[in-house]
């Protein structure tokens, strides 16, 4: 007896895998069984092909647009499939990935037929990577990408019920999924019974589907306090147009038109003005990463106004995401994670090399490993974007300078091409294969 | 509120009659179990109140206007 291939064999007959394929919420795949025993699988019931994602993304490194726009997908296609008869074996952000700014289910076998009354096995787990993380940021207005990345099964009921303020409790979802979990969970660790309640527990579909529902339309309506002014900032600033911008994106589109990049880092990506431009030239699919939330928001919604093939991601270079999990290889690090065929590295060099104190040299090994080829901006020390990061310390960095910074790069790649925007910025295209 | 307590307390022992079958990898952890079964009964008794309450509603504002005619 497999559970598993019948479970499998009925969501395929039923053509509900095939339909949610074709509309692109869950990944395209093929039944290549026949090919298992050509490969040493003969014991396989059934094989899958699949595309494979370019690039993986884990909850720990998205905005909170992201980190919505997940929870609600994984919602809706909850809600369509007990629609249908089937349901989620469990509830793990990780089986979220993004197409752009779209998400993308990627958990085929999750999806099997619902037996009604059932509880949702996955209510804790949706609570710990979904929920729980987008009240972090609406309640609390933190954001909550070190805590996950800590502790990969996400943020568990009864440490957040802890610290949400008792004028916040009163909300139903809070106080039921947040502040009466935790309680029910803590009195019944305490207990030591263990899960005997589970064999007796009932969910009728209807009251199930009414929690969906329920939970989607709080997280709907979640919203980040200190996200209110970032707008505002944004208008303000480009409002502006630098003169110097129109150069850089003739050099960047000059670079990215050359190499045709399927896939490009925009590392300090911003609100993803290169980005676009990147894509305009002819990269597939960019990659952004950025440390400013505020950042992260108006190239999601740029991203996903514009339908552009652009993943804006939290990133802080100086402490990437590190492989981590079982044998500390269940998650991947941000190194070899994907094959960037192109990076931009643009206003970014400074606040490492600066502001976080490393090296030169090896700032710049960090990015030549990323990707063969790119551009990266060297903002001199005399430009007022580094005046302000020494404004309030000693000045410590006697060769951080152009030269050198010409030195080292040409020590490790060729420089294609480089010139200065203004007088205080020098842009490099490099090319190390 | 009080409503609410006692009929999640009236499901929630309604609900202990029946089994679900066990399935998956995944522990569902017993303060979700419980939650659920008092969620659930609430969920479920609040659409059938909001249609009651409709049409209760809805029987009060045809007298009204009969009052005033």
């Amino acid at each position: 007896m497999d559970a598993a291939a019948d479970n499998f064999a009925r969501a395929s007959q039923s053509g509900i895998l095939r339909r949610l394929a074709d509309q692109g919420k869950l990944v395209d795949f093929a039944d290549v069984t026949d090919q298992a025993p050509a490969l040493g699988l003969e014991r396989a019931n059934v094989l899958l092909s699949h595309p494979s994602i370019p690039f993986i993304s884990y909850p720990y490194e998205w905005s909170f647009s992201l980190h919505k726009a997940a929870a609600l997908a994984h919602l809706d296609l909850h809600l369509e499939l007990l629609g249908q008869g089937f349901t989620l074996s469990d509830a793990t952000a990780y089986n979220v990935q993004f197409d752009g700014v779209r998400p993308v289910f990627i958990d085929h076998l999750s999806i099997r037929p619902y037996v009604e009354g059932e509880i949702w096995a996955g209510h804790r787990q949706f609570c710990m990577q979904f929920l729980n993380p987008l009240l972090m940021w609406s309640v609390l207005d933190l954001s909550p990408n070190h805590w996950f990345r800590g502790s990969l099964e996400g943020i568990a009921p009864e440490d957040l019920a802890r610290l949400i303020p008792m004028r916040k409790r009163l909300n139903w979802t809070i106080l039921t999924h947040v502040i009466a979990q935790a309680a029910m969970q803590t009195r019944s660790v305490n207990a030591t019974k263990g899960s005997v309640a589970y064999r007796d527990a009932k969910l009728p579909r209807t009251s199930f589907e009414a929690m969906l529902r329920g939970l989607r339309s709080a997280i709907a309506k979640l919203k980040v306090p200190s996200h209110r002014t970032v707008w505002g900032d944004y208008a303000t600033n480009t409002s502006y147009a630098a003169p110097e911008a129109q150069a850089k994106h003739a050099f960047v589109k000059e670079m990215v038109a050359s190499v045709a990049p399927e896939l490009l880092y925009d590392i300090g990506c911003n609100s993803g003005d290169y980005s676009k431009s990147a894509l305009e030239a002819g990269a597939s699919k960019v990659i952004g990463f950025d440390f400013d939330h505020g950042a992260l928001e108006i190239a999601h919604r740029r991203a996903s106004a514009e339908g552009l093939n652009l993943l804006p991601l939290w990133l802080d270079a100086a402490n990437p995401s590190p492989a981590q999990g079982w044998g500390q290889a269940e998650r991947m690090g941000l190194a070899g994670r994907g094959k960037a065929d192109a990076l931009l590295a643009l206003a970014f060099v400074h606040h490492i090399a600066i502001g976080r104190n490393v090296p030169l040299d090896m700032v710049i090994d960090w990015l030549l490993q990323l990707a063969p080829r790119g551009v990266v901006e060297f903002p001199h020390k005399s430009d007022p974007m580094v005046q302000v990061l020494l404004s309030q310390r000693p000045d410590i960095f006697p060769d951080y300078d152009n030269a050198s910074f010409a030195a080292l790069l040409s020590q490790r790649a060729r420089i294609v091409k480089s010139v200065d925007v203004l007088p205080t910025r020098t842009l490099y295209w490099f090319d190390r294969t | 509120m009080q409503t609410k307590t006692m009929i999640s307390l009236a499901g929630f022992t309604a609900m202990l009659s029946l089994s679900a079958p066990a399935h998956a990898y995944l522990d569902p952890a017993t303060g979700s179990i419980l939650l659920q079964a008092a969620i659930g009964a609430v969920a479920g008794a609040t659409l059938f109140f909001r249609t009651s309450l409709y049409k209760v509603k809805a029987l009060f504002s045809r007298d009204k206007s009969a009052d005033d005619n």
